[in-house]
């Protein structure tokens, strides 16, 4: 049996405004979430189950998982994936002004030990591909 | 079945705009009705309080669907028309396409040029043009190169008056082959005969049946 409608009182085109002024950023928030829907599909995890092992309650996932309210913190997304036991993000970065020399900061999830363990990669382009030294 | 006004914003100024604009609410059981699966988002919780318009815009913004529609569709999307557009690809493209989707449609209604977006859905309905009201297609947005972005309405009357009926993402050419288009086709066509019993063929009578609808809440 459908439910009595609540009538939006926001105009489309109002809310459509905001939007397109707000929407920086969101789309690599929208990736996150979609890796956590995959892993959620392969893994056969319900909206519940996943509530309770990010510990957060069913009505944020349910939204979470929608886009909606979705301007999520770093370090937030590395706790979920530390929770989940998946990568969720690698943040680069460059030395200013160097445009040869290119660190990149990996943030690696151990699927076994459930723990961060950053490791600092140094890739230099006038090294062959295959010569990378870490620290 | 309800209808909500999407331009202009209020309703006093429907009868001094040039373009008036306006989408059709199903409720849940009329969508299942017509082939949505009762399991689909479309009919659940936030979803279902959004008019045809507005309801894609809410549905594309969503991961969850998307990823739904990408497995859904995987046998249409995985093929060299789609340069086997992988999942991730879907989403950024679907969600960088919502932004200019947005900006062109309202830069259009605000310049009372929103009939410059519509084509009639086929040839046939070009024919009825000149005579009547006909059920019409709104192209937009980019995956792959390609547009599939479809939004579908009446048009009332030419230029002047515009009832959506629904929108998806377009995943084959032939509207008949895949379940999504099927389903717009059937919310065109049931929109069509309701105007049609009504009488509602020009921007006015549409005005008149609306307030009429809409006291009825």
């Amino acid at each position: 049996m459908a439910h009595n409608r609540i009538i939006k009182q926001t105009s489309w085109i109002s809310q459509a405004k905001f939007e397109i002024e707000n929407e920086a950023g969101f789309l690599e928030c929208k990736r996150i979430v979609l890796r956590i829907v995959r892993y959620m599909k392969d893994n056969h995890l319900s909206q519940k189950e996943l509530a309770a092992r990010l510990n957060v309650t069913p009505q944020y996932v349910n939204k979470f998982l929608h886009g909606q309210d979705i301007d999520l913190k770093i370090s937030t997304v590395i706790r979920y994936g530390n929770l989940l036991g998946i990568k969720l993000i690698e943040v680069p970065m460059e030395k200013p002004g160097d445009n040869n020399l290119q660190i990149n900061y990996v943030i690696k999830i151990s699927v076994k030990e459930k723990a961060i363990q950053p490791s600092t990669f140094i890739y230099s382009n006038i090294l062959p591909k295959s010569t990378f030294s870490m620290q | 079945m309800e209808y909500d006004l999407i331009y202009p914003e209020r309703l006093g100024q429907m009868i001094d705009t040039p373009c008036i604009v306006a989408a059709v609410y199903f409720n849940e059981d009329e969508l299942i009705s017509l082939g949505i699966p009762e399991d689909s988002l479309e009919v659940q919780e936030p979803f279902w309080d959004y008019n045809e318009f507005q309801k894609p815009f809410e549905l594309w913004a969503s991961p969850k669907f998307l990823s739904d529609y990408y497995d859904r569709y995987k046998t249409f999307l995985q093929q060299e028309y789609w340069r086997e557009i992988t999942e991730e690809e879907f989403l950024t493209d679907v969600s960088n396409s919502l932004i200019n989707n947005k900006k062109e449609l309202i830069d259009k209604m605000e310049s009372n040029e929103f009939y410059s977006l519509v084509e009639p859905l086929d040839d046939n309905e070009e024919i009825k043009r000149l005579i009547d009201s006909i059920k019409v297609k709104i192209k937009q947005g980019i995956i792959k190169g390609h547009h599939p972005f479809r939004f579908y309405a009446i048009e009332i009357e030419e230029e002047k008056c515009y009832l959506i009926t629904g929108a998806t993402i377009k995943v084959h050419k032939d509207m008949g082959k895949a379940m999504n288009t099927i389903i717009e086709l059937r919310k065109l066509e049931k929109v069509y005969r309701i105007l049609e019993t009504n009488d509602v063929k020009t921007k006015e009578s549409f005005i008149d049946f609306f307030y009429k609808e809409n006291s009825k809440k």
